[in-house]
């Protein structure tokens, strides 16, 4: 998940100076995310991070990517600037009633502040959060986003006043529930969204979007804080049914531990008695609702497991160094260490977990590549393979162009719940209509891509009804380019007896297996793959099956402007070399000429006809008639400078 | 420009060509042919991949579903292929498949609903990490030159632990910054990673005795990368303008 960071406010949790934004970007994408991209303005530079999926439960937060940094380059973080406040002495201050009714409210952490007043945050707090890409409200508002940007908790606060009570119950809604939200838009709730709730209805959805019922406005002066933690998929689900994604909920989506909850609460009441606090103001005891107290955790790790996995040789030391960094208590426990995992970090749950901690903490550019050892036998690359291989072999060497064609099509025997596309909603049931629709496109291009006749083979799956299975099919047509006196349909028995020949079984057999389709359009034969398969035998090696050239030259874009086609034919006397022709053709055609193919000859009173068709294209604009009329007659030109050289 | 060859002999395609190269280094060393069904099960292509219910990666976007039948996918990735093999074949062993897989994603020159992946898997009694990154130096080599220069990374997926990332140096930029890498300089290749217990466990392999690695790339975008080919639409277009070019 990319994510863009401010590299000012990153700098300002450490107790020393950042390594440049260069420097940074170069550790992290080693060691921790990929940096994507790097932004630079006047006032910051922004940090665009590709933080892994498993990350999210933490490294959202300023703060815990912080850590990551400071593991990473030694420097020291700031201990978060907040104290801890007990409620106040002397003055009871009424505080919220909580009441959670299900599981899926994991912790609700709430206290009331009493007599802040509500306007414009300072300077530096306005700042901070426009630079993290978030817009200023009010004082109270901002500091609540203030801390979850830095923290990853998401925190909310409710105008006390408003909240009849101060009663706050975390239940699903009621049929026929809705909540006007803070930006204005009425949501109609329904049984199995979760809601922070009073005596008379919805707040806000939990863990995604307050309501502005009991919205903080200038006339605030009492305020209800929340800082609670919400199941995940319970999140996900409700945003996604209501359409509306927060930062709120898009940190409780990743699943976040249920322990920031309490330093989220800290450090809010901290900055919020320090931004809109006065000598007035009073807070009360907090509320903390916990029914499964997330249990500290810790793992075994074994150093000679570590060192086994990566292929390294590291001392105990080394591993007990970096764990160190990271800021996990370890205890020794025989050859092997207990690791004590700090809260946030969800995504450790097992040993391997931990190595991987170990790895790339210490850089895997730093691990040396081993060799594999040997195998010792030959590998089997089964028959399936070995014969579709052989199969494609033969095809080519024959002239065939190998296909493959989409396996989402219009029309079939299994269908797609939840389709891209009106016409991509069924799986093919064979392959011929994909072969059909290769004839027809590639047809037209006959010219372009110097081919008389269009023959196409595909060996891939389709999906019958009852199973899975795999095809072959082959394909020949006609361009208007041909001039040959055989028949599509001759050439078509011809390459499957030659197919038979060659894979050593009766031309009958494989006819057994064999639809041939023909239309004006080509003829088309498919062929049950797996039936022909079954009738061969195994192959006692793979020695051969797989030599083939690698082709080193790059692919010259199609261009997407239509070609124009000529034709040019001439008489020259016998024994004139044909490739003198072709070279004064390509040379006064020029670039525009993209293809010339020789469709015609033959032999009259001692002359020799050769016919070419020339396709003229270019990458920028259709060609005019007049631009290739123009090139046409320097091709007549040059070729009849030829003595004895004349064009039809 | 011109293209003067005449049509002699036929074209394999672009993407068959990429297979042969590579089983040529796989086949050296000792990598067997596996296959799996397109048409998969929910439990092979998740439950057992550590991909459960619930999680992000199994939304229900990004997967086709079947109509009329119960936890049946189009598989999303190859590596339905893992835990199918693990099942029937003891370790050590050493396989590569490839072929089709299938995601809901919308369609442009650089994104296709259909689109194929090859993935390599390795289970033995000693493999490391070590013998991942040489593998992969070696398979990207081939791929792109004695001289490409190769980096690896922490990345993630859910059935592997440690995860990787492999990255090739961009050639069109040789690592100033281009269109290509996106100004990074690298170009994403590569996923890898040692394969994770519990997928290995699910196979019924006993995950303190043996370890493996896995790793797998986008099969269309490697020879897109390798060739110079732009849309990737063209690849199951059956458009001789692409294959007869190879």
């Amino acid at each position: 998940m990319e994510i863009r960071f401010s590299y000012s406010v990153l700098a300002s949790l450490f107790d020393g100076a950042l390594p440049s934004v260069k420097e940074l970007e170069h550790l992290l994408t080693l060691h921790s995310f990929e940096v994507t991209s790097v932004l630079e303005d006047k006032n910051d530079s922004y940090i665009t991070i590709d933080i892994l999926p498993n990350r999210a439960h933490d490294c959202l937060g300023y703060y815990f990517l912080a850590k990551e940094i400071s593991v990473l380059t030694g420097i020291t973080l700031k201990p978060l600037p907040f104290e801890k406040k007990e409620s106040s002495a002397g003055v009871e201050v009424t505080f919220p009633s909580v009441t959670v009714s299900t599981p899926l409210c994991r912790r609700y952490i709430s206290r009331r502040i009493n007599s802040v007043s509500v306007g414009e945050s300072p300077a530096w707090l306005r700042d901070a959060l426009l630079t993290m890409g978030q817009k200023s409200i009010n004082n109270i508002v901002d500091a609540t986003n203030y801390v979850m940007w830095i923290t990853n908790q998401p925190l909310h606060a409710f105008d006390a006043a408003k909240v009849v009570d101060s009663a706050i119950t975390i239940r699903f809604a009621k049929k026929g529930e809705s909540i006007l939200t803070l930006d204005g838009k009425r949501i109609e709730l329904d049984t199995t969204t979760l809601t922070i709730a009073d005596p008379d209805g919805p707040l806000a959805i939990a863990g995604v979007k307050g309501g502005v019922r009991a919205e903080i406005t200038r006339e605030t002066s009492d305020i209800i804080l929340e800082s609670a933690n919400f199941d995940s998929v319970s999140v996900r689900k409700a945003s996604q049914k209501i359409g509306i994604r927060t930062e709120s909920s898009k940190r409780f989506e990743h699943e976040i531990s249920p322990e920031l909850a309490a330093l989220g609460m800290d450090f809010v009441t901290d900055l919020i008695l320090k931004v809109g606090g006065s000598g007035e103001t009073r807070i009360s005891d907090v509320v903390d609702v916990y029914a499964n107290k997330d249990e500290s955790r810790s793992i075994i790790l074994s150093p000679e497991r570590v060192n086994r996995i990566l292929g390294t040789e590291f001392s105990d030391k080394d591993i007990t160094e970096i764990l160190d960094r990271l800021d996990f208590k370890v205890d020794r426990e025989g050859e092997s260490y207990q690791v004590q995992i700090p809260s946030e970090r969800i995504d450790i749950q097992i040993e391997a977990d931990l190595i991987e901690e170990v790895g790339r903490v210490w850089g895997y550019d730093k691990i040396k590549g081993t060799p594999l050892s040997l195998w010792g036998m030959e590998p089997n690359l089964g028959k399936n393979y070995f014969y579709r291989a052989k199969i494609e072999d033969i095809l080519v060497n024959s002239g065939f162009s190998q296909i493959e064609m989409y396996s989402l099509v219009p029309k079939g025997d299994i269908e797609i719940e939840n389709p891209l596309a009106e016409d991509k909603n069924f799986l093919r049931n064979n392959l011929k209509d994909g072969v059909l629709l290769a004839l027809r496109h590639n047809a037209q291009y006959g010219d372009l891509l110097g081919v008389p006749r269009v023959k196409v083979f595909e060996i891939g799956t389709i999906f019958k009804k009852s199973a899975e299975r795999v095809s072959f099919a082959l394909g020949i047509r006609n361009t208007k380019l041909y001039r040959g006196k055989e028949k599509e349909s001759v050439e078509l028995k011809n390459i499957l007896n030659f197919l038979a020949e060659k894979l050593g079984i009766p031309e009958e057999k494989l006819a057994s297996y064999t639809e041939v389709l023909e239309s004006e359009e080509g003829v088309i034969a498919e062929i049950g793959f797996e039936e022909l398969i079954a009738s061969l035998p195994n192959p006692s090696s793979y020695k051969d099956v797989l030599r083939v050239e690698s082709p080193t030259h790059r692919f010259v874009s199609l261009s997407p402007f239509p070609f124009i086609s000529r034709d040019i034919a001439l008489f020259v006397p016998e024994g004139t070399e044909k490739e003198l022709i072709e070279k004064s053709i390509v040379e006064e055609g020029g670039f525009l000429l993209v293809r010339q193919t020789l469709f015609d000859v033959f032999e009259k009173e001692g002359k020799m006809s050769y016919a070419y068709r020339l396709a003229f294209q270019a990458t920028d604009r259709t060609l005019t008639d007049t631009e290739i009329n123009n090139i046409m007659k320097r091709v007549t030109a040059r070729l009849e400078g030829n003595p004895g050289w004349q064009v039809r | 420009m011109h293209i003067e060859k005449i049509q002699r002999n036929g074209h394999l395609h672009p993407l068959t060509l990429i297979i042969r190269d590579l089983l040529e280094i796989f086949i050296s060393l000792g990598f067997s042919i596996a296959e799996s069904p397109e048409l998969e099960s929910e439990h092979y292509n998740f439950d057992v991949l550590n991909i459960p219910k619930n999680h992000p990666a199994r939304d229900m976007q990004d997967t086709f579903w079947i109509k009329g039948r119960k936890d049946t996918v189009l598989r999303t990735h190859v590596s339905n292929t893992q835990v199918r093999y693990m099942e029937n074949n003891k370790p050590p062993l050493r396989i590569v498949y490839f072929g089709k897989v299938f995601r809901s994603e919308a369609t442009d020159a650089t994104h296709e609903a259909q689109f194929r992946q090859f993935e390599a898997l390795a289970v033995g009694e000693d493999i490391t990490l070590g013998n991942l990154k040489w593998t992969l130096e070696l398979f990207l080599k081939k791929l792109f030159g004695e001289n490409a220069e190769i980096r690896i990374r922490p990345g993630y997926f859910p059935f592997v632990e440690p995860g990787l990332e492999a990255d090739v140096a961009c050639f069109k930029c040789a690592g100033r910054g281009c269109g290509l890498c996106k100004h990074t300089g690298w170009i994403e290749v590569l996923g890898a990673g040692m394969v994770h217990p519990k997928v290995l466990e699910a196979g019924g392999i006993d995950s303190t005795k043996w370890r493996g690695f896995a790793f797998g790339a986008g099969w269309e975008r490697i020879a897109m990368l390798k060739y110079g080919i732009d849309d990737i639409r063209l690849f199951s277009s059956g458009d001789l303008r692409l294959v007869n070019q190879f």
